[in-house]
């Protein structure tokens, strides 16, 4: 019998379909990954088996009871443990309490045994990591490895039969990582199930028994680990043709020294997150920076424009150095970083489309002292038209769009400042598929009128569609040099950018 | 886009300003059916008159709310500002220098709370609440405790003491240098894009420093505004009693802080509106009023008051959380 069986699980947030039809069963002591591009539905799936989401339709069967009106407290106690992918222990108060934090809150007595909590939490960390970690200290002492295994510890501490991982590694460097897979080796020894998503496929390939591939909120595909083939994981994850939504690229760039824009050289961060990257932007072209979530692309964007510490390497834009100019020279100058999290650093989202659109457009739209709301409204519906931002309106408020309209309006507020080259951190990551081609036609308008542009991307149809060269940059943090310049597939991307060709050579 | 008439009548009543504004008039309509006083004349200009000075302080708290911060030492200030142009006066100086030399005391608080707010990273509400009790405690130092009279020194000087004490036909002066100060002040919050800046800000402020405003200066600024609304609160308040009671003010962050939140400004900043405040401030004054003429006894006052702006809170957490609710899918 099964230890987890879904039957026909479906979830939706408001029209958006993110599970259906979802069927998965996990056996005591295997341990299961998850595989999927982002959005596929993959975290959705653990937090609807952990209670924090409710599904729609469908059923869940744990222990071979079925389980109603699941909650977090519920799946607790019916011993499902869920490490979430950003860690979140209360970092001023000690480990012991930490990982004990359930029971002390169950507990009937009036008053906590600090000694006992600290006992029982040895008990529960001394099988997986010896002594190494002082029950009675903060947790804001421990380094981020050692705060995943207290989250591990954490989720375990309860009697639990199940264990939900969603991306532990993303944070990990390869020892850490050795060491977490330590402990699920010992825990499923125990008998527990262990579910698991991560974007790491030598990771799944030694780690797991088997492998689901969920794609549009669907499962795909289910293979045992040991007989699966890369090739069809991928073919899998990735499934649909590259349709015709994206322009067609750029015919003539001239990549002469002259139309070189921005030159990064033999780039390292101060953390050793990816070393000596090398990259060329020429005037007219979308370069995609091609790896995983967590391969450190982000950081080297980052560290380009000085948002990061540098170890080495320099960074020239239109001939200058410009390694040593803050963020805010270097915007100026015209070289703008469009960061992924939308709603914390781009957006006021309780403001219209026009306030937002207006923000970095205030001297246009001045008059005198005065905002002068004729101009900003014909702006705002000048820019609704340009970029086909699907609205009601330039008085709607922007938390009411949809994802791609509100990056929309992100891009439509961003150029304002008239960049020479922009850096697009998945710019598309949560939207539809209408709004992917309008972002995409867009940006290659912009490419087209001699602006440089970068995009970090994880979604394959992207950087197959839209960019006109790549580079990859694999799960370690490394370049592959000479790769991806022209001629690019899919499952040339995946097998670089995942690590595998290291993986190939070893075996 | 075509909006029907029934849209624009739905549209205003979406406006916390409308809502209020049709609250104010039922009140005002009950009161002055019910009771006998309230529209004599005299009722109503202690009415006006109270709100004048509250008012021009609730302007102020208006701006540093939006701005995302908060000051709960306008009460203080207030009463600072007054002292110090008080003893200025006393000692022979031009009474309308010596305001702006109360003015710029109140001023120089907010300006002490702007930078430490902003470059030690500290918050609104801990820095001001210190505030509070220094300006007041500098009053007591200055004062030592007791009142000061101008009453000669304005006779010497009746352009100025018109401001607080002259009337316009019948209306008395201070109501309408509030409502002057209001006017100007609802248009340039509401149609300037220097105070735009402020709203981004409070309501995004990394969206804001991305968008190329300068966030600390933003909030600095809106720090000083309020704290000199404060000050020019004191010197009205001067002139109107002739003097200065050292414990002139206090409560007024209260009051002015009540009345801004009923009237829709968000303690989490980036939302707000003069005429909503000034509205918030005439219902609080309405219902305190209401409870004077009714006889309700006083020791239920404060009770009642403040059980009503808890709901008007209530109102606008419930508004947040639906609002959060609908970005986070």
């Amino acid at each position: 019998m099964a230890l987890l069986e879904l039957k026909n699980i479906s979830k939706s947030f408001g029209k958006n379909e993110v599970l259906s039809g979802v069927n998965f069963s996990l056996e005591a002591g295997e341990v299961h990954a998850l595989l999927g591009e982002n959005g596929a539905g993959k975290s959705t799936m653990l937090n609807i088996i952990g209670g924090l989401f409710h599904s729609d339709g469908g059923e869940i069967f744990f222990d071979g009871e079925k389980v109603e009106n699941n909650t977090i407290s519920k799946a607790k106690k019916l011993g499902i443990g869920f490490v979430h992918q950003e860690i979140e222990l209360c970092q001023d108060v000690t480990v012991a309490e930490n990982i004990m934090m359930a029971s002390i809150c169950d507990s009937k007595s009036w008053n906590v045994n600090y000694g006992k909590i600290a006992e029982e939490a040895k008990k529960i960390l001394e099988p997986m990591v010896g002594d190494s970690i002082d029950p009675l200290a903060p947790v804001s002492s421990l380094s981020i490895s050692q705060q995943q295994v207290v989250e591990i510890a954490k989720a375990i501490s309860y009697k639990c039969k199940l264990l939900l991982l969603d991306e532990p590694t993303a944070a990990l460097s390869e020892n850490e990582t050795e060491s977490l897979f330590q402990i699920m080796r010992k825990l499923t020894k125990e008998g527990i199930g262990i579910i698991f998503i991560s974007h790491r496929m030598s990771e799944i390939f030694e780690q797991s028994d088997r492998v689901t591939v969920l794609r549009d909120g669907k499962i795909i595909s289910t293979y045992r680990s040991k007989e699966a083939k890369m090739e069809q994981l991928l073919k899998d994850m990735a499934g649909r043709e590259i349709s015709d939504i994206y322009p067609p690229k750029a015919e003539n760039i001239d990549y002469g020294e002259e139309n070189i824009l921005l030159e990064i050289r033999n780039l390292t961060d101060k953390k050793n997150r990816f070393r000596n990257v090398d990259i060329t932007l020429y005037k007219g072209e979308i370069l995609g920076i091609a790896g995983l979530v967590g391969a450190g692309r982000t950081e080297i964007m980052q560290t380009a424009v000085n948002q990061r510490k540098r170890r080495s390497g320099e960074v020239f834009f239109l001939g200058e150095n410009i390694s040593k100019m803050s963020t805010s020279q270097i915007y100026k100058k015209g070289l703008i970083l469009l960061s992924e999290d939308r709603k914390k650093s781009g957006l006021f989202m309780d403001y219209s489309i026009e306030m937002n659109i207006s923000s970095t457009h205030l001297e246009e739209v001045k008059q005198g002292i005065f905002i002068n709301e004729k101009k900003e409204k014909a702006l705002a519906e000048s820019k609704i038209e340009e970029l086909a931002i699907r609205c009601r309106g330039p008085k709607q408020i922007v938390s009411t769009l949809s994802g791609g309209n509100q990056q929309k309006v992100l891009l439509a507020k961003l150029l304002a400042k008239r960049p020479k080259a922009i850096i697009l951190d998945e710019p598309t990551r949560g939207v539809d598929a209408g709004a992917k081609a309008d972002i995409g036609k867009y940006i290659r308008e912009l490419a087209d009128s001699g602006i440089g542009v970068i995009i970090i991307s994880s979604e394959m149809n992207e950087l197959l569609g839209l960019c006109d060269r790549l580079t990859y940059i694999d799960i370690d943090g490394d370049q592959v040099k000479g790769k991806g310049e022209n001629a690019f597939d899919s499952d040339e991307i995946i097998y670089y950018i995942s690590g595998a060709y290291k993986y190939e050579e070893v075996k | 886009m075509k909006k029907s008439g029934k849209n624009l009548v739905k549209k205003l009543f979406e406006k916390r300003e409308t809502m209020l504004a049709l609250i104010v008039i039922v009140l005002f309509v009950i009161l002055a059916l019910s009771t006998r006083n309230f529209l004599k004349w005299s009722n109503l200009k202690v009415i006006i008159s109270s709100l004048s000075v509250d008012g021009i302080i609730v302007i102020g708290m208006t701006i540093v709310l939006i701005s995302g911060g908060i000051d709960l030492s306008v009460g203080s200030t207030m009463c600072l500002s007054m002292t110090v142009a008080a003893m200025l006066i006393k000692t022979g100086a031009n009474p309308w220098l010596g305001s702006v030399a109360g003015i710029a005391a109140a001023g120089a608080f907010g300006v002490v709370l702007g930078i430490l707010v902003t470059k030690l990273h500290l918050t609104h509400f801990i820095v001001s609440l210190c505030f509070m009790g220094i300006a007041r405690g500098l009053v007591y130092i200055l004062t030592s405790g007791s009142p000061i009279s101008l009453v000669q020194e304005l006779k010497d000087y009746p352009s100025f003491a018109f401001l607080g004490q002259g009337t316009l036909g019948q209306f008395p002066m201070a109501p309408v240098c509030f409502i002057v100060i209001a006017v100007v002040s609802a248009i340039y919050v509401k149609k300037s894009a220097g105070m735009r800046k402020v709203f981004y800000t409070g309501s995004n402020e990394n969206a804001a420093k991305y968008s190329g405003i300068k966030v600390d200066k933003v909030k600095i600024l809106a720090c000083i505004a309020c704290a000199a609304m404060a000050g020019i609160a004191g010197i009205i308040y001067m002139i109107r009693y002739s003097g200065v009671a050292v414990s002139a003010g206090e409560g007024g962050e209260m009051v002015a802080l009540s009345a801004a939140v009923i009237g829709g400004a968000s303690m989490n900043g980036g939302k707000g509106s003069i005429a909503g405040s000034v509205l918030g401030l005439v219902f609080i004054v309405l219902i305190q009023d209401a409870m004077t003429l009714m006889m309700v006894p006083s020791y239920w006052q404060d009770f009642v008051k403040y059980a009503i702006v808890l709901l008007a809170v209530c109102l606008d957490g419930i508004s947040l959380n639906r609002a959060y609710a609908a970005t986070n899918k």
